[in-house]
């Protein structure tokens, strides 16, 4: 895979830049890695997991502080705000990104997550490079952090095949030390 | 105001970048003119190729055909050859209009969301036209030393994109820069002038096309805005009185109505509370009775989340009801102030009326979850 398709996915994926820096911080979720895939190391605050290569599928798994703003639209998550409310925060965001290309979401619900109040979203997008993604993303806001879990796949080889697999990742994710 | 960021760069590094190639077998007989002429072309493509790929082009078939119709009337009789004014405009919050050698004309929604009457889109529309038309592209090329360009043009062509971006081209880039910005000074003063010539020739009143400069001095986006309408406004003077008609803004606003609320949309999902209420307070002043923008105004006051600006949120949504009882939004965001302030019962009715208006919206999921809540509480305070 290109470098460059690289940096594209996991810019695409983050939606914002992390501006923290010496070294991963300690995680305050845990998810079971699904047999056969491989997490990538970051120094972020998520997991990032892939069974061929983040342009085939990827799971994404991210804590972000409510106060850190986005980096297209500078908006910020507040404490106690509506699931709907976040789950547009995020939509606007992505619609501020301009790699992003033909962005529509074809779902966007109340869900529970882990035992929390949250949304869950099934968009689907082109990337700067013409590749089509479909993304199921899930998010929740506990105390001062938003959780994120997403799925993301080129849409017509890989999403159906590894949709069960997520969903067990969704099944196993818990929180170890909500902030 | 005239070439995009990118492509003023491209064409000046293109000809500050001079070494052997391909290019030297060009004919020598081929003019200097026609070389730069196909160069520029080239870039153009390329450019306006890029600016499709990374903007989102904003239609609207009538507020284009107006647009053609400025355009049509401004016109000077003798264009030059290949050159068709046209507008597009992109859907972007910046204050920012620019043109290529084609005639196209890119005006950014940010900027026409600014223009108060149509003098004053007259005079920026005829700025670009003047840059079109006066050449200014290849002016200023031509002003380059001849010695690079051959072997640059040919570069240009190439396959490889990558030279453009490289250190040395910026370094180059750099060092002529300098010499530029005079030049470039005097073709906006120059397409200034010609503009206003075009603008008073149309019969727009003159005064009332330069508060254009008052209007988007807080971005300044068009350069040195104050000393530029100084000018004008200097040159003006000295020459015999001239009386244009004044145009009629109510009219004008009306061309912008739909581009206005996009605008203040897309400054609502940007988080851009200011911008946003301006774009719907203007909007609500040519149309005080309009159901989608007393909801917009609402939205926009509730997103700012600051808590004295509730009741007016509310006092908004109350209005769009008012105005469309059949409009679910409000109804739905009356229900999410009431269940946020934990009055279920008030709530209840309005995502009741929510739903029953719009049972299968798109956002009915998170309306019937709300209601949910209400009934849980409500049978929870009856037991």
């Amino acid at each position: 895979m290109k470098p460059r398709i690289w940096i594209c996915i996991i810019l695409v994926a983050l939606l914002a830049s992390c501006a923290h820096g010496g070294g991963k911080p300690a995680l305050t979720f845990n998810a079971a890695l699904p047999e056969g895939w491989k997490e990538i190391p970051t120094d972020d605050a998520m997991m990032f997991m892939t069974k061929e290569g983040g342009y085939k599928q990827f799971v994404l798994i991210r804590e972000r502080p409510l106060s850190e703003p986005f980096q297209f639209t500078k908006r910020t998550l507040q404490p106690g705000m509506l699931p709907e409310a976040a789950a547009e925060i995020i939509v606007n965001e992505i619609l501020a990104d301009s790699n992003i290309r033909n962005f529509s979401v074809t779902e966007n619900i109340p869900a529970r997550i882990a035992g929390n109040s949250g949304f869950r979203m099934v968009f689907v997008y082109t990337d700067a490079d013409g590749y089509l993604f479909k993304t199921i993303y899930y998010g929740f806001i506990k105390g001062d952090t938003f959780y994120n879990i997403r799925y993301a796949a080129t849409q017509e080889e890989y999403f159906q095949k590894d949709l069960k697999t997520f969903e067990e990742v969704l099944k196993s994710f818990n929180l170890v030390a909500a902030k | 105001m005239w070439l995009p960021a990118g492509f003023a760069t491209a064409i000046v590094v293109c000809l500050s970048l001079g070494c052997s190639g391909p290019g030297a077998m060009l004919s020598s007989s081929e003019g200097r003119i026609e070389r730069l002429t196909r160069l520029l072309s080239f870039e153009m493509r390329r450019e306006q190729s890029a600016i499709a790929r990374r903007s989102t082009v904003y239609r609207e078939p009538q507020l284009e055909q107006y647009l053609e119709r400025m355009l049509a009337s401004l016109m000077p009789v003798e264009a030059p050859e290949g050159v068709v004014p046209h507008a597009v405009l992109i859907s972007d919050s910046g204050q920012n209009a620019y043109s290529f050698p084609d005639g196209a004309i890119y005006i950014h929604t940010g900027l026409l969301s600014r223009l108060e009457s149509e003098a004053e889109l007259a005079l920026l529309l005829a700025h670009e036209i003047a840059h079109v038309t006066r050449r200014h592209a290849l002016r200023e090329l031509a002003a380059s030393p001849a010695s690079t360009d051959v072997t640059v043009f040919d570069r240009a062509l190439s396959e490889s994109l990558a030279w453009f971006h490289d250190s040395r081209a910026q370094r180059e880039f750099h060092q002529i820069s300098g010499e530029l910005v005079s030049l470039r000074r005097s073709l906006e003063q120059e397409a200034d002038r010609v503009g206003l010539d075009m603008v008073i020739e149309a019969n727009y009143d003159p005064y009332e096309a330069l508060e254009i400069f008052e209007h988007l001095r807080e971005a300044d986006c068009m350069g040195a805005g104050a000393d530029r309408a100084a000018a004008l406004l200097q040159a003006l003077n000295r020459t015999d009185p001239v009386a244009g008609r004044f145009t009629d803004r109510a009219v004008f606003g009306e061309h912008l109505q739909q581009l206005l609320f996009e605008q203040a949309r897309l400054e609502l999902r940007h988080g851009r509370w200011d911008e946003a209420l301006r774009c719907a307070r203007r909007l609500l002043l040519g149309v005080p009775t309009h159901a989608r923008i007393h909801f917009l105004l609402g939205e926009i006051l509730m997103q700012r989340n600051e808590g004295e600006e509730v009741p007016q949120a509310l006092a908004h949504y109350f209005r769009a009801i008012a105005v469309d009882p059949s409009l679910p939004e409000p109804h739905k965001a009356i229900g999410l102030i009431y269940f946020k302030k934990g009055q279920v019962r008030l709530a209840r009715s309005f995502f009741e009326s929510a739903l029953a208006l719009a049972p299968h919206s798109h956002d009915s999921d998170y309306i019937r979850s709300y209601l949910n809540q209400c009934i849980t509480k409500i049978e929870g305070e009856n037991l």
